[in-house]
């Protein structure tokens, strides 16, 4: 009688559990899709929500960038005077833009080299990984009679 | 606050307390319309926010 009184509490249990777990599952969806909601910040906090958009709008909008090229001195007879008498100077900028230019191309070297690394490593790893190390012998595969042989000229 | 006396208010103070009290009414009122206003229209917000960020950004940065 007492595992039958028991049994019909653990079904009225798990009934009441399924019946709150609809309410609670559908609390916990609208919670997160109120989170994931952008409207739902703007609402609550709305002059932080502001703040930040024109922050991000501010640092979106890139430097100005000084132009880059170097003008050629119209040489006197020293090498470096105009006609004017003035002295041609280089912009630092410019100078800044030429090592920079510098610097990438090696830096593009250096990734284009380690990518290259990087896909032979996998390649080989990949090759291992397929093949077993018993057929990866050193004799060639048995050539057919039907195929092609190739004639040494 | 025993042995303090307090001055007597005068008829300057008194003005211009009233003018700070009267300018921060209306702002309340103003941040009050404010911020009902971008509760109703947060996508409008967000983009006069940006719209004025970006323009900063312009102005200061690249001109």
């Amino acid at each position: 009688m007492e595992t039958q009184l028991t049994r019909e509490e653990i079904v009225r249990q798990m009934s009441a559990i399924r019946t709150n777990l609809d309410g609670e599952v559908g609390g916990i969806v609208l919670n997160a899709r109120r989170l994931v909601d952008w409207r739902y910040y703007v609402r609550s906090h709305p002059w932080m929500t502001m703040l930040a958009t024109a922050a991000a709008g501010y640092l979106v909008v890139p430097h100005k960038t000084e132009p880059s090229y170097v003008f050629a001195p119209a040489t006197g007879s020293n090498g470096a005077t105009h006609s004017n008498g003035k002295r041609e100077t280089v912009s630092a900028p410019a100078v800044a833009a030429a090592s920079g230019g510098i610097f990438g191309s090696l830096a593009s070297l250096a990734t284009s080299y380690a990518a290259r690394m990087a896909l032979q490593y996998f390649g080989q790893q990949l090759k291992n990984s397929f093949m077993p190390s018993g057929s990866d012998s050193v004799t060639p595969p048995a050539t057919s009679p039907t195929s092609p042989q190739r004639t040494r000229p | 606050m025993i042995g303090v006396e307090r001055k007597p208010v005068t008829e300057r103070e008194r003005v211009g307390r009233e003018a700070v009290s009267a300018v921060a009414d209306k702002y309340s009122e103003w941040e009050e319309v404010a911020i009902n206003w971008v509760r109703r229209n947060p996508a409008y917000a967000v983009g006069i926010a940006a719209a004025v960020g970006v323009t900063l950004g312009w102005l200061l940065k690249r001109r």
